[in-house]
């Protein structure tokens, strides 16, 4: 007997890559990197009121760890596994969804250890529930526009593991940059978020923040889903 | 399943690969997709397996379960052989195991190693076995008897009619003429950005004479440039004093039947890639690489070959259908290219 729906087949997937991406170690490389940013970030200790502040800089500065584990896993599966993966999961598109979705998956858990970090070793107060929120949607955010940058400059689109790594570090402080000018603010308004946070700003602006965030990912994700069609 | 108007780049600005492919496959159906390396058969194969959209064009009709098996099976991850498996199977919602495949492909002593560590031929062996867990309504193997040992290589073909059989549609790339015992096999060959359905492809054996130690290195050159070549070792029946050439027309095409000088020593004999070069077609007409013969030993004879020469002499099929001839390197050469 054989058959599964097409969102079965796509969450196997998913937790096939995943095992394949813990497997293989690679989950070490931007593990590292997240200990080393928290390490500097929270060497002093943040004084009470800057909370938000610091899970601004935290979510805006972690986006090239997201994007570095996006690609690393995406980059797990060998070319040829990539096309036995489609015939198995029954669409090339369900391989394409399901490589997203255990990115954004090993996203999350880093995320998740980005904010929990400084509530046990961090933060001189612990915040209220309602910082907490606001790092962790500001994590969200960082781990979805990770996700993205990270499968635009995958194996599939990048061959050349040189070129990839260009693509992923300067489309980061290209992001950063022009965060910093008027057109940041339709891009990803990274810099703007961080002045918010600091200005005290942030609850009353976050939609500003996160919509073009949101659409900027999305946009992303979109050409990488098209890009694959002709890149399996 | 058809193809309509078929056309495909891989970029937008990239050279076609394909052009206006138009291709009906039927179930029950088994399919051998043939052409020179390069000529665009894996990405007919990817296309077919649902990896590749077309550019242009369409494919309709493709059967919702679909088993593919590249040419390399990917060893580099980090699971064992059944582990791999039953995630496949996972993927697929096949829940009644592997079945007698392991004990049908050999690799019952296989399941528990790392995929790292296998052989080609033992990586091959689960790139089948994945692609054939699900009864595939449509089989797609590229290559599959690539380094398959004794046993596989006869099991295979009997697997493959066993899907066809269960009006599955097959359809395989291979070069190592490992579908000859198959029955009603329907070749597709791949040439010139276009796909010719259903033509019988003229072939033809090229004799070609090289030092005995030379023998494997220029059959693997051939085999890289996509035609079969075999090294084959000496025969024991005296051959024709001369070499014959006889033509046979069959009903639809003459047949070239080369029967050139004997030997006593190893024959290596090429043939076109199948669905490369067809009848008509300038490729067919190049000149065959041959080795050059050095001068301090003596060249082959075109008469009778002598025992003891060190050239192994190599044979080259002009058509599908031979003519009887005595039995002998050429002659059997002649027969093993037969269409």
């Amino acid at each position: 007997m054989s058959g599964r729906s097409a969102a079965g087949a796509a969450i196997f997937l998913a937790g096939f890559k995943l095992a394949a991406y813990a497997r293989s170690h690679r989950l070490f490389q931007p593990l590292i990197g997240l200990i080393v940013m928290l390490g500097i970030f929270y060497a002093v200790a943040v004084p009470a009121g800057a909370e938000t502040s610091s899970y601004a800089d935290s979510a805006g500065l972690l986006i090239v760890v997201f994007a570095w584990a996006a690609r690393g896993l995406l980059d797990t599966e060998p070319a040829e596994q990539r096309l036995v993966s489609m015939t198995a999961a029954g669409s090339a598109g369900r391989e394409v969804i399901a490589g997203l979705v255990a990115a954004a998956a090993v996203n999350a858990g880093l995320a998740a250890v980005a904010v929990g970090t400084p509530l046990l070793y961090g933060f001189a107060v612990t915040p209220g529930p309602a910082v907490i929120l606001q790092g962790a949607a500001l994590h969200a955010l960082g781990a979805l526009v990770g996700t993205a940058l990270g499968a635009l400059t995958s194996r599939p689109v990048f061959p050349s593991p040189a070129t990839s790594m260009l693509a992923l570090f300067g489309g980061y402080v290209g992001l950063l940059l022009l965060s910093a000018t008027p057109a940041g603010r339709v891009l990803v308004p990274v810099l703007g978020w961080m002045r918010a946070a600091g200005d005290g700003t942030l609850t009353a602006s976050f939609a500003a923040f996160a919509v073009p965030t949101v659409l900027w990912s999305a946009a992303a994700l979109t050409a990488y889903a098209l890009l694959r069609r002709t890149r399996p | 399943m058809r193809l309509t108007n078929v056309s495909f780049r891989y970029t937008r600005r990239g050279p076609w690969v394909l052009r206006e492919v138009g291709l009906d496959l039927r179930p029950g159906e088994i399919v051998e997709v043939t052409g020179r390396n390069g000529a665009g058969k894996s990405t007919l194969l990817k296309m077919l397996a649902g990896a590749l959209r077309p550019t242009t064009g369409s494919v309709t009709g493709r059967p919702a379960v679909v088993g593919y098996a590249p040419e390399t099976f990917p060893v580099e991850q980090p699971f064992t052989v059944a582990a791999y498996l039953a995630a496949m199977a996972r993927i697929r919602g096949v829940r009644d195991g592997l079945g007698d495949l392991p004990e049908r492909l050999g690799m019952t002593a296989l399941l528990g190693q790392p995929l790292r560590d296998l052989s080609k031929g033992s990586a091959h062996k689960v790139g089948l076995a994945q692609a054939l867990l699900p009864r595939p309504g449509l089989l797609i193997l590229d290559e599959p008897f690539a380094g398959l040992d004794t046993h596989t290589m006869a099991e295979l073909p009997v697997i493959i009619a066993e899907v066809a059989a269960a009006s599955g549609i097959v359809v395989v790339s291979d070069h190592q003429g490992g579908l000859r015992g198959v029955p009603s096999v329907r070749p597709v060959s791949v040439a010139g950005h276009a796909v010719a359905a259903g033509r019988h492809v003229s072939t033809s054996i090229v004799e070609v004479l090289v030092e005995s130690t030379r023998a494997q290195e220029v059959a693997a050159k051939l085999r890289a440039e996509g035609y079969e070549a075999r090294v084959r070792g000496g025969t024991t029946e005296p051959p024709p004093d001369e070499p014959t050439l006889t033509t046979e027309p069959p009903p639809d095409e003459p047949t070239l039947t080369t029967e050139p000088a004997a030997t006593t020593e190893p024959t290596l004999t090429i043939e076109p890639p199948r669905g490369g070069p067809t009848r008509g077609e300038p490729p067919l007409d190049e000149p065959v690489p041959t080795e050059p013969k050095p001068p301090s030993q003596d060249p082959p004879s075109t008469a009778a070959g002598r025992p003891g020469d060190s050239y192994p002499t190599a044979a080259l099929p002009q058509a599908a259908r031979p003519a009887p001839g005595p039995s002998g390197s050429v002659a059997d050469a002649v027969r093993e290219g037969e269409r």
